[in-house]
């Protein structure tokens, strides 16, 4: 390995490691709730539950 | 080794090394498969389409998460120097299986009738300036294209058309590559995927790899800045402190890095970087009375840095002198081929 190639390795790494780093860990907290059925069930208005059964 | 363009040569560590490849990559996404099938069946056709898709593009991404190991990893420890030799291929076979991964992607598409849909999502402009909802197909798809540019160009003739130097630089792009494909991940499969074993793999795949490429550079920066500075002449040691059939390295300032090898009583000293992939000449050792380079074997006299007939490769030479008990170098290079070696009693 040359010098350069080496300077670039010790320049690239850190600035990739840090960048991957965070744009995965944002992914992870952004990522939106998961979507359950129940839920779902749950949150179904009585009114609309009222009439389907009427 | 170039006295004109030559056929990959195989050897039986090549065929043993690709064959390994082959069996490996054949069994993890095999055995993907048939767990997948047996821990829920899929019921339509695109279900099982989606699991040849998360097969293959696993594979690729542990297959990529290696490749990029065994560089810092051969630098670290000797040991892996062997799983070196054949690593193009290793990145061949990666861009075939990504590719596997993308057409199994199509068919998922056109299974359903919807490959406009594919269109629609790689071409809703807006979608580009969010994060969570980013386009990730577009960017396993980079990553594919640059994948496909580093497996076009990885056979030695490219490496003779563009030289080393840019040769190494373009294959640098294996760092864009497997950054696109962990973004990839996160935003596309880990975004759907409940289970904490997708960012737990993600995040650890990603984390070794930046963890040895960041070792494995402080501790080159470690010896570059060990330099003997001052004097013109750069002191090695005693003949005995260099160990024979091996070479010290010594540093210029400001210049490339000079191997010093001893074979017997022989002395001499040529740049430490291989005329091949720039590869560390003073980490290889001398066989059959050639200094032979750790990562292709490449090999080159001590007496003046020139490939064995009939290849014709050079290295640049320097001076070397016995000063009252201690080896010591010119940094200044001589023209390449430059007989230099010293012989010691």
């Amino acid at each position: 390995m040359t010098r350069t190639h080496r300077s670039l390795h010790r320049i690239v790494w850190p600035v990739l490691a840090i960048a991957i780093a965070l744009g995965v860990a944002l992914a992870l907290w952004l990522r939106p709730p998961p979507e359950d059925a129940d839920d779902d069930a749950r949150l179904t208005p009585p009114a609309i539950a009222l009439e389907q059964t009427g | 080794m170039s006295v004109g363009l030559r056929a990959v040569e195989w050897n039986r560590q090549k065929l043993a090394y690709d064959a390994i490849l082959l069996v490996c990559t054949a069994l993890y996404i095999a055995g993907y498969v048939l767990i997948g099938y047996s821990t829920q069946p899929p019921e339509k056709l695109p279900d099982a389409i989606d699991l040849w898709i998360r097969a293959t593009g696993s594979c690729a991404f542990f297959m990529l998460t290696v490749i990029l190991c065994i560089g810092p990893l051969a630098r670290l420890d000797r040991r892996f120097l062997p799983l070196l030799y054949n690593r193009r291929h290793f990145g061949v076979l990666t861009f075939l299986v990504a590719l596997v991964h993308f057409a199994f992607m199509l068919d998922w598409y056109v299974a359903q009738d919807a490959l406009p849909n594919l269109a629609a999502e790689l071409t809703k402009w807006p979608d580009y300036a969010k994060f969570i909802d980013f386009p990730f197909k577009a960017l396993g798809l980079a990553a594919l294209l640059i994948l496909f540019l580093l497996a076009a160009t990885s056979h030695d003739f490219w490496l003779m058309v563009l030289t080393p130097r840019v040769w190494k630089f373009i294959h640098m792009g294996v760092y864009a590559a497997y950054a696109l494909v962990v973004m990839h991940v996160a935003l596309g499969h880990m975004q759907d995927e409940r289970s904490p074993l997708v960012p737990l793999m993600l995040g650890g795949g990603f984390g070794i790899v930046a963890a040895l490429h960041l070792i494995a550079g402080w501790r080159e920066r470690k010896l570059d800045r060990s330099v003997a500075a001052g004097d013109r002449w750069l002191k090695v040691g005693p003949p005995a402190s260099i160990p024979d059939k091996s070479a010290r390295i010594v540093s210029a300032k400001g210049g490339e890095r000079i191997a010093v090898f001893r074979d017997g009583n022989q002395v001499g000293a040529v740049t430490n970087v291989c005329a091949h992939q720039n590869g560390p000449l003073g980490e290889g050792r001398i066989i059959d009375g050639c200094i032979t380079c750790p990562w292709h074997g490449y090999q080159y006299r001590l007496a003046d840095g020139c490939a064995p007939p009939p290849f014709d490769e050079k290295l640049v030479t320097f001076r070397v002198r016995l000063e009252r008990g201690l080896i010591e170098v010119d940094p200044r290079p001589l023209p390449p081929g430059t007989p230099a070696a010293i012989v010691v009693s």
